[in-house]
């Protein structure tokens, strides 16, 4: 358990003007599902893409299971599988030789895998690669990336063009292949409703800050929904208390708050805005503008 | 809007520099190839397809993506701009030959044969055919090479109405609603190189493959590619390249050996002739052989270590073309022992072309992958290497002997100068891949 | 073992498991001795990262509610009468929290709240 999967201390990133990485600080152990999520343009290729050697960072230090990422070696590479976000593949070959070819680059690529991964995800051996819609090709990406029993899975937006019962097939395996190989998963994803029945540790990204990095389970117990409804007289207008987060006043009476909850009095609010409040808590959706927020001060 | 439709496209600093810099050279080339009519001819044709080339380029971007199919008249306003433009660049080209050049071609067959080049290079991006009809052109230019150019003069308003045929003919194909419709199917290319990287299947072409779908049995995989071995690596990264491909650049070869080789050294301008195939040849064989050209971009997500990624290109780039080499000892052995005289040149050539490898390997594309970002400025790099090797080809072949006599001196030279461009290519391609990211820089 | 887990409400999934099972031990669906489903099996079955799964086990464990014994799966443990009332009385009161708070806001009182809650279990047993 704990096994040092990735750390950066103080990676920075810049293209020409563009700065994609800020000062990234962080450290994924595992093994471990971890949701990588950030708005668009927010980092998250450029930090998959850094953890695997394909990109340097301009400052700062990267080490991916114990090397730097500008030295990883073979054996480190071949524990390694991604899924990059736009798979490219040989356009003549067909899916069956493009993975023949890929498999001779692994020590221990396994077939059974392949045909089982295969039949799962309804992809067609025979296809041509230039014939292959978005989905396909993703789908033969997500095969290519999994069949050599790696022990770091890096998945950009795997799920993106896949059909909703593709999809779910996909984190069930997701789930399968963490106990069968032990490994660590880092996916990247806009479907935050598909990653939360799947991770349990969520990097956030705001403009290419970390904007949180904790347990999902710890996150959702940090900040908490309170629907306030005030008994005989009228809620102000704006509350100043420090632990609100967010607020909407609808009605006089009537006010919605996004709390953090280690904070947060709940009793002593109630006393003094004469108000009911119903605690609900939050779940990644209603989490996910809060941590980008937060990551932008 | 639709005037506008190419010109918009054209209208950029890329496109002033590379006009800029072709037409001097154009000029330079007819003034050099203007004391002979046939040349002066090719030459106009040639540089007329260079900025057919160019254009086409551009306008191929446009055709490739996603609206210019339901974008109206939009077909009609590029073919219509295209015309203008190759009226326009034939008209420029046969001025500067009419000046450049001592004994200026007649102005109506340079002009419909400078317009037949510009449309048909251009209609090549357009095509879904264009790797084979391509190499059909070429076949067909070297084929009439020798004799042609007499005939040509001989009949300017026939061979120009001819040439015009051709050019309308590939106009009439390349902007057609079949050829946009492929082009918007198809969309930008992925690994884009060259003419020669054609889509497999056309909207004729039976699907070979399926007849065969019994294919070859699964079986486990035997990971041959394995390990450190530079070998192996070198190998894997030949796979992606289609058999076919090879056999056409062999096939091409072995014609050009046999057929055309013994005949074009008789005469002076067939010899010219000759190292203008030798260059040809050259071209596209570094396409082949440079690191950066089919499957490069599927190549970084290997399980390879930098140092290996730069062993496996170093080894290749250095290898590729000592094969070439190898292959065609057998033609050089024999046309050395049929011309004495001419081993010495012949051998300084080839001391040029090995010294000049790295730096056309490097002008196809970034060692990691794919083409230089700016397709633009790789045309002119090339263009500006090609240039700067027909010099130093001339300076070499014909001016070393002048200034070193020996020829164990001049061995040593040449060696000394092949040895110190691999160093510097050894030390560049190690940086890149110690320093460079695998892959490209959007988010 | 019949569980349901939401993990769209915002309630950590661990923790809903928790509360579940704790939820049927107490009111003897899960009797002591019974054996729990393994990590493996229930992820496969909720579709749940096993580590949410461990996780609430482990804490159930610290509880006292489930016991592990080397080398075999996970089982109820025994617990005495007085510790099995008392989750009961935690796990009602919980239940009963937002009834007051809604019975608070509609303005019903604590008699009022209370006959209406007599005559729903009574009826239903009927």
């Amino acid at each position: 358990m704990g096994e040092m999967i990735f750390e950066a201390s103080g990676l920075t990133k810049e293209f020409g003007a563009v700065t994609a990485l800020r000062d990234v600080s962080l450290t994924l152990t595992g093994p471990s599902i971890i949701g990588l999520i950030g708005r668009n343009a927010s980092g998250k290729t450029t930090l998959l893409r850094h953890i695997v050697g394909l990109q340097l960072p301009t400052r700062g230090r990267a080490r991916t299971l114990g090397v730097a990422t500008r030295s990883l070696q073979h054996e480190q590479l071949a524990r390694i599988g991604m899924v990059p976000d736009a798979p490219t593949f040989i356009r003549w070959m067909s899916v069956r030789e493009q993975l023949r070819y890929l498999s001779a680059f692994y020590p221990r690529w396994d077939m059974e895998r392949q045909s089982s991964l295969g039949g799962l995800l309804d992809l067609d051996l025979h296809a041509d690669i230039s014939g292959l819609s978005t989905g396909s090709a993703q789908k033969l990406a997500i095969v290519a990336a999994l069949c050599h029993h790696p022990d770091l899975i890096l998945l950009d937006e795997p799920v993106s063009n896949l059909d909703p019962i593709a999809r779910d097939q996909f984190l069930k395996l997701l789930l399968d292949i963490v106990q069968e190989d032990n490994a660590t998963i880092v996916i990247s994803s806009h479907v935050l409703h598909d990653i939360e029945s799947t991770v349990d540790w969520i990097v956030c990204m705001n403009a290419g800050a970390v904007a949180a990095d904790a347990a999902l389970d710890d996150l959702k117990d940090q900040y908490a929904e309170w629907r306030v409804l005030a008994r005989t007289r009228d809620l102000p207008d704006r509350f100043y208390d420090p632990f609100v987060v967010r607020q909407t006043v609808m009605e006089p009476r009537r006010a919605r708050l996004v709390v953090r909850t280690a904070d947060a009095d709940l009793l002593a609010f109630q006393r003094t805005h004469d108000a009911d409040v119903e605690v609900a808590p939050l779940n990644l959706q209603g989490l996910f503008p809060i941590l980008v927020d937060n990551g932008r001060h | 809007m639709r005037r506008g439709a190419l010109l918009n496209l054209l209208v950029r600093p890329l496109t002033i520099a590379f006009t800029a810099g072709v037409l001097p050279m154009a000029a330079i080339l007819l003034f050099v190839a203007g004391s002979r009519r046939p040349a002066a001819v090719i030459g106009v044709s040639f540089v007329c397809a260079v900025l057919g080339a160019f254009i086409g380029e551009g306008m191929m971007e446009a055709a490739r993506c996603s609206f210019a199919w339901t974008l109206p008249r939009y077909r009609r306003a590029l073919l219509g701009e295209f015309v203008i433009c190759g009226v326009a660049v034939s008209a420029v080209v046969v001025l500067i030959g009419a000046v450049a050049s001592t004994t200026p071609p007649p102005t109506f067959l340079a002009a419909a044969v400078g317009f037949a080049a510009f449309s048909w290079v251009g209609a090549l991006y357009l095509l879904p055919e264009r790797f084979l009809l391509f190499p059909i052109a070429v076949l067909v230019l070297l084929a009439s090479g020798p004799s042609a150019p007499a005939a040509l003069l001989n009949a300017p308003l026939t061979t120009g109405t001819a040439a015009l045929a051709v050019a309308t003919l590939a106009l009439w194909s390349a902007f057609s609603s079949r050829a946009f419709r492929w082009s918007a199917l198809i969309g930008p290319r992925a690994d884009g190189r060259s003419l020669w990287n054609g889509r497999p299947t056309m909207p004729w072409w039976p699907r070979l493959r399926r007849l065969r779908a019994g294919g070859r049995s699964q079986g486990a995989s035997r990971a041959r590619y394995v390990g450190t071995s530079v070998l192996r690596g070198v190998v894997s990264s030949y796979r992606p390249i289609r058999a076919n491909e090879w056999f056409f650049a062999l096939a091409l070869s072995v014609w050009y050996v046999v057929a055309v080789g013994p005949n074009s050294l008789n005469s002076v301008p067939r010899r010219t002739f000759w190292s203008a195939w030798a260059i040809f040849m050259v071209f596209s064989l570094m396409n082949r052989t440079s690191y950066g050209s089919h499957g490069s971009a599927s190549r970084a997500t290997l399980p390879w270590s930098r140092r290996h990624h730069f062993s496996v290109a170093f080894a290749r780039n250095l290898g590729g073309p000592l094969v070439i080499l190898v292959v065609l000892s057998p033609a050089i052995t024999a046309f050395a022992l049929g011309n004495p005289e001419l081993l010495g040149p012949a051998v300084r050539g080839i001391a040029v072309f090995a010294v000049f490898c790295p730096a056309f390997q490097w002008a196809m594309g970034p060692p990691t992958g794919g083409p230089w970002p700016d397709r633009g400025m790789t045309i002119i790099l090339i263009l500006a290497v090609s240039m700067a090797f027909l010099l130093a080809l001339r300076l070499v072949v014909t001016g070393l002997p002048a200034l070193v006599s020996s020829g164990v001196a001049q061995t040593v030279v040449l060696g000394l100068l092949i040895v110190g461009s691999q160093v510097l290519n050894w030390r560049r391609l190690k940086g890149y891949f110690a320093n460079r990211d695998l892959v490209g820089g959007e988010l | 073992m019949l569980i349901t887990i939401d993990v769209h409400s915002g309630v950590p999934a661990y923790r809903q498991l928790v509360d579940q099972i704790r939820l049927q031990v107490a009111g003897g669906r899960l009797q002591p001795g019974d054996e729990i489903p393994s990590t493996r099996a229930l992820s496969a079955e909720l579709g749940l990262n096993p580590m949410t799964i461990s996780r609430a086990y482990a804490l159930l464990e610290e509880e006292g509610i489930l016991e592990r014994r080397p080398g075999l799966p996970l089982v109820v443990r025994a617990r005495s009468g007085a510790t099995t009332a008392t989750a009961r009385g935690a796990q009602l009161s919980k239940a009963l929290r937002p009834l007051a708070s809604m019975a608070r806001q509609l303005g019903i009182s604590g008699k009022e709240a209370g006959d209406a809650l007599r005559r729903l279990i009574d009826d239903h047993e009927r």
